[in-house]
């Protein structure tokens, strides 16, 4: 295969990749917090797309301006969702799976009645395209790929550096420990629900102009973060991104290679995962 | 006790002779569907019984219905050996699945059976040779003649799924009061307890596994034939998260709760009249509510306007 062909698949396989950590990383990091598999984080993606289309093709807002606008809505929207259907259920396993559930079909249901199963785009942002390698890259795609490494790398230090974030994974490591050093887990959560749905507003938000936006997103994405999770630990971030990768890159050069069959590769990986090694790439025994 | 077998008596008797007050072909349809459902929701509500949340039971409808399709118009076989058969080739599905999946502890079977409900349908969408891809696979055969029994009108169909789902029903509740229900029943309460005193726990999760596959399989089978059509489109992820609303909603704590939440909510669209795109908001309300004001399901309702508080 020549060179160039292999950058182009390479870089569209960075791209998709980014798009899996994005979302798959906020629907992580309720799973290692809150013990929660958040079905819902997929309606709260492609909700965030909505947000982005309708305030940019409807509103005629600045499409930065839009991005942040969507983080927002989909923020308060995670928050209420915790407050009133989530929190009830707290401690309890799989009554609060169910919960997510009917969440997800409940969002997914209305927008497919409110925007219509119909595709909508949002006019692109960026034109023109530049030459790396020899490879031909949009400048949207590169934009995608920017603005991604900056929110993960964002996210990376928050957790990592900030009070708030560290109170994060001391609720995550030990629940009862944490509230003893007076961590306000339910504070806590609240905050984790807004910044794992704000993540998903963004990159709702950024993929809303490379690809369609219609009611049947959220499932999608959902399923994709589940296959990335498990690949890469659940509730782990650095295997979120890591997973991710994996996915996009194993995609984009299946797609090249051996074509629609591709879709199933990522199941494939999941049970390889599941045998040889459980707890993910990076997860913890 | 012997009040409950009289309430069942009563169900069963009204079941058998409803054919003789009412052949309204569209409430008929309603009631197979019922049957249908109830019959492979019984399989969810025992994978439940171990502690284990299964999110893509349709699938296990799909292979059942694809398995028989294929058994009988490639095949040649009778639709009454080709039946019981599509449940085994679940259940075997079911294995290959179960085994690594079970071994884990935690989420990891909800999340498998999730991802592998869609893999499924992505095999029958882009295998259009074998299994009629999008379109599905048309003209599947009704069931050949039993015993001079034509199954040319709706009524055969109704007895035979009436009488599937109760030899179902009657499986799953000897299973309850036998030794491997009261295994099944430990493992859910603890499998760490469980499996301190020696049992096998991955083994009974198969087990359980299996055999609630099995009937989704013959459900599936039924499926098929009943419409003489099949196509990915009936086994959607939404249909199995339906197959769990039906048991949470009619109440997982007991054997009738399927039947409750299959018939209640087959029903109220219907009743309700509202278009088909609304029925996964309809189910999402209905879903939510119980949850929050009848965690034990319907089931419970009597016990709850008694102002008792029943625990299972």
């Amino acid at each position: 295969m020549d060179f160039t062909f292999f950058v182009q698949v390479f870089v569209n396989g960075l791209m998709l990749g980014l798009t899996y950590v994005l979302i798959a990383s906020g629907f992580s990091l309720i799973y290692g917090i809150m013990r929660l598999l958040n079905f819902a984080h997929g309606e709260f993606y492609m909700l965030g797309a909505f947000a982005t289309y309708l305030l940019c093709e409807r509103l005629g807002v600045n499409y930065f301006a839009a991005m942040v606008l969507s983080m927002i809505i989909i923020a308060v929207l995670g928050i209420l969702v915790y407050r009133f259907f989530y929190r009830p259920f707290r401690d309890q396993h799989d009554p609060s799976l169910v919960i997510a559930l009917g969440i997800a079909m409940l969002i997914g249901g209305l927008a497919l009645l409110v925007f219509g199963e119909k595709d909508k785009s949002i006019s692109p942002v960026f034109s023109g395209v530049i030459k790396v390698l020899g490879a031909t890259l949009s400048m949207e795609r590169i934009v995608v790929i920017i603005m991604a490494v900056i929110l993960m790398a964002a996210l990376t230090f928050y957790i990592k550096f900030s009070k708030t974030g560290q109170a994060m994974r001391a609720v995550a490591q030990d629940r009862e420990a944490a509230a003893l050093q007076g961590i306000g887990v339910d504070s806590t959560f609240t905050l984790c629900m807004a910044i794992s749905s704000a993540l998903a507003g963004a990159a709702g938000a950024l993929l809303a102009p490379l690809f369609f936006v219609n009611p049947f997103l959220g499932m999608h994405a959902v399923l994709k973060a589940l296959v990335v999770v498990v690949i890469g630990g659940l509730g782990s971030i650095p295997g979120a991104i890591a997973g991710g990768l994996l996915l996009g890159f194993v995609e984009s050069f299946g797609n090249t290679f051996l074509g629609d069959i591709t879709e199933i590769l990522g199941f494939v990986m999941v049970m390889q995962v599941l045998l040889f090694r459980p707890q993910g790439l990076f997860g913890h025994g | 006790m012997a009040k409950r077998r009289a309430g069942h008596f009563i169900v069963l008797l009204a079941a058998v002779v409803f054919p003789a007050v009412s052949q309204d072909p569209y409430l008929l349809n309603l009631l197979i569907m019922t049957g249908i459902w109830t019959t492979s929701v019984w399989g969810v509500r025992l994978i439940m019984s171990t502690g284990q949340l299964t999110l893509g039971h349709a699938a296990y409808m799909a292979v059942g219905a694809y398995a028989s399709t294929l058994l009988v118009m490639k095949a040649g076989l009778s639709f009454w050996l080709a039946f019981p058969l599509s449940g085994l080739i679940s259940a075997f599905v079911a294995l290959l699945i179960g085994y690594p999946t079970l071994r884990i502890k935690g989420v990891y079977f909800s999340i498998i059976t999730f991802a592998f409900a869609e893999i499924i349908r992505l095999i029958i969408v882009n295998w259009p040779s074998l299994l009629g891809g999008y379109g599905g696979i048309p003209n599947i055969p009704a069931p050949q003649p039993l015993f001079s029994i034509r199954f040319t009108s709706r009524i055969p169909f109704y007895y035979l799924i009436l009488a599937v789902s109760f030899i179902t029903y009657l499986v799953m509740v000897r299973m309850e009061k036998s030794r491997i229900g009261t295994i099944f029943s430990s493992i859910r309460e603890s499998d760490t307890l469980a499996e301190s005193i020696g049992i096998n726990i991955m083994k009974y999760k198969v087990i359980a596994f299996g055999i609630g596959c099995f009937f989704a399989g013959l459900s599936g089978s039924f499926y098929a034939h009943y419409f003489n059509f099949t196509s990915p489109e009936f086994f959607t992820i939404w249909q199995s998260i339906y197959c769990l609303i039906f048991v949470l909603v009619g109440g997982a704590g007991s054997a009738l709760g399927p039947f409750l939440g299959s018939f209640f909510l087959t029903l109220i669209p219907e009743f309700l009249r509202v278009a088909r795109e609304y029925e996964p908001v309809v189910y999402a309300i209905i879903l939510i509510l119980v949850m929050f004001l009848l965690p034990g399901g319907l089931i419970t309702l009597p016990a709850r306007l008694r102002g008792q508080k029943k625990t299972h």
